[in-house]
């Protein structure tokens, strides 16, 4: 399926995450009680899938559409994305991961809840070891709520999901709050002297 | 009928299959022994491929399904999101109602606040549920306290589920010494080194990481060494209750399976020590296993009541 933007019923899905939960981490909800309910549930459910994918893998060629083609090797192998298969589905996210960097570390793109007030929003992580984030972290003092670390992930920033927002749009913002951050964190876990 | 709702249908079929072949085992868990673990866990990765398959075939017509149906949403749940809301906390409220007592009793452990490990943020990392694990499995001359419960408790659960023979409780349990991320030299760190009179059991446990290379393997041949003549017994503990990737047998352990061994316990005493148990089996349910949120029931959003609750039912029918 090929969607583009932003519609009403993921726009809706994103403001209502009690809908959120059940159209993306439940299969069957037993209070749908006619065939039309849950034909248009199972519509809405795969189409708020399929838009989250969409937008997720958007955004992650934003992101790599960044790395300079000399750069390659050393920002990683960006190797195919794959969204996630959590227990819960609650938390999709595209994942990628620089392999140069030591303790594996990965770059994230996700739609997920916000921490705390639960609104669903677009995120782009750092996720590596914990002596990576403390490093990192040190010197790049996180600033919540933009800029929040937790346990392994650091979280750049996140946007808000907003009906009619075009995806390649929503992507290039991702890009712009998470490019700076995904620099400064090759090149302080992996400078360009260990290559 | 349309291939792809022909599909569907038999899909649906074999999800509904699964779950009346699993309906058993609840029982099976909270009456004895179960006979087939290896069965039973075939047929819950059954039903989550059932699940997963259905997924993809409802994806299967993207153009036609999103049409209608996406405007049948719009007018069925967008226009009044009460509707299915009202209807949602009328069932989880008569199923709560309709709880055994015992179901009651580990609802309110799992309603303790704040969880143990949440308001230091580090909710899934994985050093310090190991260390609260071993603390838990180290038997406690307190007064009052939880004693060897907790151990006696996963060593009989081991005993029905081990592929090799485990010794009963009371003739395992001696001289334990438990030890948190014991260092093995060459052959890694343990998560968990319980050291019982004639076994070593190792826990390895995974919160999001994967399993290195041969590493449970390794724990075998560092029994060899640090306990001579003593049996290995390789548990792998992981959310899922994965099974390990090493060539050496190990035990899967899902965390869930740990609330159900624990939840009990904890219920079952007013100690500090019963408390922090319950504390920490608060941080599992709601960071690892996701089967409750943060604070009290009331406060759960109704996705995390039904997981709750659906646990409770399969655990204490």
């Amino acid at each position: 399926m090929s969607i583009d933007s932003v519609s009403d019923v993921f726009a809706f899905a994103c403001d209502h995450p009690d809908y959120w939960d059940m159209l993306v981490g439940e299969d069957d909800i037993p209070e749908l009680d006619t065939e039309e309910r849950k034909d248009a549930f199972a519509a809405a459910r795969e189409h708020v899938l399929a838009s989250t994918e969409c937008l997720l893998r958007t955004c992650l060629k934003a992101v790599q559409a960044r790395v300079p083609g000399n750069e390659r090797e050393r920002y990683g192998h960006l190797p195919g994305q794959r969204v996630n298969s959590a227990p819960t589905r609650r938390n999709l996210y595209v994942k990628t991961v620089f392999l140069r960097t030591p303790g594996e570390s990965a770059f994230y793109v996700s739609a997920e809840k916000a921490w705390k007030s639960g609104e669903i929003r677009l995120y782009a992580t750092i996720g590596s070891s914990l002596e990576n984030i403390a490093t990192f972290s040190r010197k790049h003092p996180p600033a919540p709520p933009l800029t929040t670390v937790e346990g392994n992930d650091y979280y750049f920033g996140h946007l808000e999901i907003r009906e009619g927002d075009s995806f390649a749009g929503l992507a290039e913002r991702l890009a712009d709050v998470a490019w700076p951050g995904v620099v400064n964190f090759v090149d302080l876990i992996a400078p360009a002297s260990r290559i | 009928m349309p291939a792809d709702l022909s599909r569907r249908a038999y899909v649906d079929a074999m999800v509904a299959y699964g779950r009346a072949l699993l309906a058993p085992r609840a029982a099976e868990r909270r009456n004895g022994p179960v006979a087939d673990v290896d069965c039973g866990r075939w047929l819950d990765r059954m039903v989550e491929y059932g699940r997963r398959l259905r997924r993809s075939v409802a994806a299967t017509p993207p153009g036609r399904q999103s049409g209608r149906g996406l405007d049948d949403f719009r007018r069925l749940f967008m226009k009044d999101p009460q509707w299915l809301r009202r209807r949602v906390e009328d069932g989880l409220a008569a199923r709560r109602a309709g709880l055994a007592s015992e179901a009651q009793q580990w609802l309110r452990v799992l309603e303790t606040t704040p969880d143990l490990l949440g308001p230091m943020e580090y909710v899934r990392y994985e050093p310090i549920y190991t260390r609260v694990l071993a603390w838990a499995l180290t038997p406690s001359v307190q007064p009052g306290g939880l004693g060897d419960a907790p151990l006696r408790a996963l060593l009989e659960w081991l005993a029905s589920a081990a592929p090799v023979r485990v010794p009963s409780a009371d003739e395992a349990i001696g001289a334990v010494t438990v030890v948190a991320e014991k260092g093995l030299g060459k052959f890694g760190r343990a998560d968990v080194w319980l050291e019982l009179r004639d076994v070593v059991i190792v826990i390895e446990a995974k919160v999001d990481a994967s399993e290195g290379h041969e590493q449970v393997s390794k724990y075998r041949r560092a029994v060899d060494r640090y306990a001579p003549g003593k049996e290995a017994l390789l548990v792998f503990l992981t959310p899922d209750g994965d099974d390990s990737t090493s060539d050496e047998v190990a035990v899967p352990l899902s965390f869930e399976e740990l609330l159900r061994l624990w939840l009990p316990l904890a219920a079952a005493g007013d100690s500090g020590e019963h408390t922090y148990l319950r504390h920490y089996l608060k941080s599992i349910a709601h960071h690892v296993s996701e089967l409750t949120g943060a604070g009290p029931y009331d406060a759960w959003t109704s996705y995390e009541r039904r997981r709750a609750l659906s646990f409770l039912e399969e655990s204490v029918p």
